[in-house]
Order: structure tokens, then sequence, then C-alpha cells
């Protein structure tokens, strides 16, 4: 495999062998430094040979090794020459991010925020096997919610109409089929709605204490020293479960169509074969479910904000800025040499980045472009970015999804042994409550890459403009 | 005996056991280890036993789909499993395994949890047969 660099921050790797298309990576040369160091290249050149792909199989700069795909992989699919795979999604379908805005100002709040934060503890299930008592579906509500997502969320008094319109595709994919789904994700996932998880999943409270572009900031609710929620999680046992399901079937339907796989982790069958149909039917109750979940946490954060600060919706006027997808396949229409076509895009780990002018961006931010967000450590910072209309043109309007991990856990768990994580951020200033003292120290900030270098590349290689900077001073972890 | 690798992403753990049922368990043990923080948790005792009759393809799709179950067991029953009396295991073309998991339900006065694990999964999994017995790489995605 051959790596050529293409400028200060993309790279190709040129078509040869069973590959169908070239690989692109964007990345400047110290990041491209770390990708080299695990396998992520190799399996961008794995994804390239799948039949039906279009344009290229692309990576994103926080890409690193996945399932298959790697992380930090786009890739799309002709309708009718093309495959859908479940590890170009990955088990924790539509896993994502969500950023609330609020009417509050940090300084204001600064010295209440460890109530909040074990508010927000008390009320949101964090780490394994946590669960709400008053929250445990039956069949008919499991299988309303996959089918309506977020909606189900709202029609059942979990927040607000309005919230529906900041979230990608409306907060419901179209077509889920819960009928497709088994009893074994049914029973997975029944329990753990309106829960976290563990391992990189988190509730966070930050402030925005950097604008790039005060304007588009403004037109997206964000202001400086104003007070912000991200919550970063995504369909729980549920979503694993469908994407265990399918892998057994499409690794039959792979062998049964005759698909050349260069890994057995590929997968997939042909978007128009029956399997393919299922798979993606299935996969979106995994996304709606998911969707129902940040929609279900964004309504215990309100109630935090309430209960433990003592204030009226009014008062803390939480709106929801946008709610992305992160691991998700979706057929999509975008315009690729000159000619719009309908494709299945796969991105695994990475986000949707719609420009200004699209038609799937929400009405008020139609002239300003989709909000991007990407969560960075819980000692730094996180971004927001917005859809670039001067993106390249075969990026399916993609962006990054995050940092990405720079050590193991266990060097992450020796890195901190002789150290107290919750007490060295305290001492910044961030406030952590957590299931698990061992989740903190794997998860410590130093474990993952400065996310600035990555949305760096983003902001230079056009793939989505910087709009602000946000900094953590409260934290719920698994 | 298992060992956990370096991983950046997820966990992988090398197993090296003697037979058949110590491979097994010893994947039990390997996952135990990534669920629970077993240096703040009491010891998970054979309190409860449950039946397991698992059929697969091939070697490394019954150690997949048997790591599932314990995961599914966890997720859903809240069951650690920490022994397995095997009554059948054979390691051919289907292979098999049935016998009864031994464990107890996750007490919160006593346990704490660490990490979910999302899956098993297939990369890089062979079972083969070394010097000293059976020999298996297992990445979990976490």
């Amino acid at each position: 495999m051959k790596l050529q660099k293409v400028n200060d921050c993309c790279w190709r790797i040129p078509r040869e062998g069973k590959m169908r298309v070239d690989g692109i990576v964007f990345a400047d040369d110290a990041l491209m430094k770390s990708i080299e160091e695990d396998k992520s290249l190799e399996q961008v050149a794995n994804v390239a040979c799948l039949p039906g792909i279009v344009g290229h199989s692309i990576g994103m700069p926080d890409i690193h090794w996945g399932y298959g795909f790697p992380i930090g992989g786009v890739a799309g699919f002709d309708l009718e020459e093309g495959v859908i795979s479940p590890g170009g999604v990955g088990y924790d379908i539509n896993c994502g991010v969500r950023l609330l805005s609020t009417n509050l100002q940090i300084e204001d709040w600064r010295g209440r925020v460890p109530d909040l934060v074990q508010g927000l503890f008390r009320r949101i299930p964090t780490g394994v096997g946590h669960a709400r008592k008053d929250l445990k579906l039956n069949r008919e509500d499991s299988s309303k919610m996959a089918r309506r997502g977020a909606r189900w969320a709202v029609e059942s008094g979990f927040g607000s109409q309005e919230d529906l319109l900041y979230i990608e595709e409306g907060g419901c994919l179209e077509g889920a089929d819960f009928d497709l789904v088994s009893d074994r994700a049914y029973e997975r996932g029944r329990s753990q709605v309106g829960t976290i998880g563990s391992g990189n999943h988190f509730v966070e409270v930050g402030w925005v204490d950097e604008v790039y572009d005060a304007a588009l900031a403004e037109r997206i609710g964000l202001f400086p020293n104003g007070l912000t929620v991200i919550i970063h999680t995504g369909s729980r046992g549920f979503g694993y479960q469908i994407c265990e399901d399918y892998l057994r079937i499409l690794q039959k339907a792979a062998d049964r169509y005759g698909i050349y796989l260069p890994d057995r982790q590929l997968c997939c069958a042909p978007l128009k074969s029956e399997e393919g149909k299922r798979y993606l039917a299935a996969m979106k109750c995994g996304a709606n479910f998911a969707f129902a979940n940040r929609q279900l946490v964004t309504h215990f954060v309100r109630e935090a904000f309430e209960e433990e600060w003592g204030l009226t919706p009014r008062d803390h006027g939480i709106g929801v800025v946008y709610d992305v997808c992160h691991n998700i396949a979706k057929v999509e229409t975008h315009v690729i040499d000159g000619e719009t076509r309908k494709v299945c895009v796969h991105r695994k780990g990475a986000t949707r980045a719609f420009p200004a002018g699209h038609p799937a961006v929400p009405e008020a931010y139609r002239d300003v472009g989709q909000p991007v967000l990407v969560p960075g450590d819980m000692g730094r910072y996180s971004y927001v970015l917005v859809g670039n209309p001067a993106s390249p043109g075969y990026t399916f309007a993609s962006s990054c999804h995050g940092a990405g991990r720079r050590l193991s856990r266990k060097a992450a768990v020796k890195a901190t042994r002789d150290r107290n994580i919750v007490k060295e951020l305290a001492a910044q200033g961030i406030t952590v409550a957590a299931a698990s003292r061992a989740t903190i120290d794997e998860e410590f900030p130093q474990a993952y890459k400065d996310v600035a270098e990555v949305v760096d590349v983003v902001h230079r290689a056009n793939l989505a403009i910087k709009v602000a900077r946000l900094r953590p001073v409260g934290v719920i972890k698994g | 005996m298992f060992e956990f690798l370096d991983h950046t992403a997820d966990v992988a753990v090398r197993l090296r056991s003697r037979d058949e049922a110590g491979l097994f368990r010893d994947a039990m043990r390997a996952l135990l280890a990534i669920v629970l923080d077993e240096e703040r948790s009491a010891p998970v005792e054979p309190r409860e036993a449950r039946e397991v009759r698992l059929e697969a393809e091939d070697a490394e799709s019954l150690l997949v789909d048997y790591l599932n179950e314990l995961i599914f067991l966890f997720d859903t029953a809240r069951f650690l499993a920490r022994d397995l009396e095997a009554s059948r295991i054979e390691l051919g073309r289907p292979a098999r395994l049935d016998g009864r998991l031994l464990g107890e339900r996750f007490d919160p006065a006593r346990h704490l949890a660490k990490t979910e694990v999302k899956a098993t999964t297939f990369h890089g999994m062979e079972v083969r047969r070394g010097p000293e017995g059976l020999e298996a790489e297992v990445v979990f995605d976490l």
C-alpha cells in the first residue's frame, strides 16, 4: 500500500490490487505519524475494495483502528451496485453528540456546579448496569420508540416539539421495522433507555470560552461565557445486539452473493438484497433508540437545572443547539462529479457536516450550515463547527467526530496508578462524578489526543468551519 | 491463563489454556476482569447455576457466541459467571458447548462494576493448538 501526500492536510492511498477506488485521508504530518502506528490506513484500503463504492474511501483526521471499517471512516455506496455493512456503522448504532445551550453565564454559577453535577449524577444512570427505576419499557413502548425515535420521547412528555427541529433527521429515521429486531436486543435495551453507559460516554457541563466567528456562534445560540451541556451516548445494549445479530447474518450473505472481503469483519450485503434491506431497517430502530435516549437525557438535564439550582425553564432557557449521529448509514443525495446521485453513506466515527443552503439543515440554520459537534477529553475542550460550503465535493459533506485515544486503557491505568484524577481535575475547576474510579483513570485527559489538532485539520481542509470552543466545568461518566 | 494486550481503542486478551474447558473458563475470567473492578470488589461466588447449550459453525464462532451469551446474561439478568462446568465441548464443525455456568447476581454492596462490554468481535479470532494446549486471542468492543 502506497501513501502519497496531496497537500499539508490530505493524503492519497492510490488504487491498487482489489481496490476499486483511491483512499483519501485528511491529516497533517503529525497526525499521520500517529495514524500510521495502527492498521487504520490498511482498513481505508480494505473498504475501497467493497462493491459499488462511490468516489473514494475516506478517513477523517481522528481516524483509528476499528472493527472492519476504521473509526473515522466514511464511504458512500451506489444503491444499485453497492453494499451495506454493519461494520461501517459500528456496534453503537447512532452513537452521537447533542449540544444544549442555556441563558446562563459561567461566572454566576461556577460555585454551584458541584451541586448540579451531583444532581445530574443522581438522575442520569451512568456506568455498567445502572438504570432508571421508572423507565423499563414493555414491547409496545419499545416498538414505538424504535419507530419514532425522539418523537416518541417528546410525545411521552420528555421535552418539546421545538427540540425535534434541531436533531439530525428530526430525531427519527423513517422505515424502521421493529419486527426485524431480535428478542435479545429488546431484552438488552428495555431497561437501558435514558442511560449513558460507560467508556467514553458522558454528560458534560461547560461554557463557551472562545468564539472564532461571533456571527455564526450567535446564530446557533452560543455566546461568550454561556453555559452549555454536551451529551454523548448512543443506542446502548439495544444497538449493540442489533449489530451483533446482523454481523452473523451478513457474514453468510457476503458468501452467498460472492462478495470478496479482504477482512471478515467487512461483511456486508447488497443494498438491493433482502439481507441488506433488513439490516438497514433494523439499524434504523437502533438509531431511533439513540435519538430517544439523548432526548430523555436532555429532559433529566433540564430537571437537574430546575431542581438543583431552583430555576424555571424560562430562567435556564435550555435549548437543543444540535444533535448529530457519528455511527450511522443513511441514504442521502449528493452531487458527485457534477451528477446528482442517491448514495448510502456510512459514517463510522464521523459526522455529517451539511453546509448552508442544504435542505436537510434546520430552517433556523439554513443560511449558516449544520452545527458539527466535536467533543474532546474531559479536561481540555470541545469544539463546535458548522458545515463548509467549500468542502471538497467527494467527502459526502462529512467531518470528524472526536479526539481519538492516544493510550490504550491498560497504558492509561498504568499512567494514573499513583495519581488521583478526580482531585487533579477539581484543582483545574472541573467537578467529576463517575460510577467507577477505574473509568476515570482509563479516560483521563492525556489518554486522548489533543482534539485541537484534529479540528485544526478539519478547518484547514475546509471540511467544516470552526465556530466556538467549549471548556468543561463538570462531568458525569460511567 | 489470560493476559491483556495493548490495544488502543478496545481490549485484547490472549488466552493460553491446557484444554477446551480451560479455554472457555479463562475467556470467562478475562471478561469478568473487564466488567468488574476486581481490586475493589469481593470475589464472585458460585451461588447460582445457569444452563448453557451452544452450537456454532466452528470453534471461533462458538467462543464468540459463548462470550456474547455471558455479556447478555450480565446485561439482562445481572448474572456474573465465574466458573464453567462443561459436560461437552467439541471444537469441530459444528462446534458445541453444553454445561453449567456458575456465579451470582451482581450485588452492589459487594461488587463494583467497571466497564461495559458491547460485544466480542471476530477480530483476529483464531483458536489454535499450541505446545501447551489451546491458544486464542479475543478482542472485545468496549
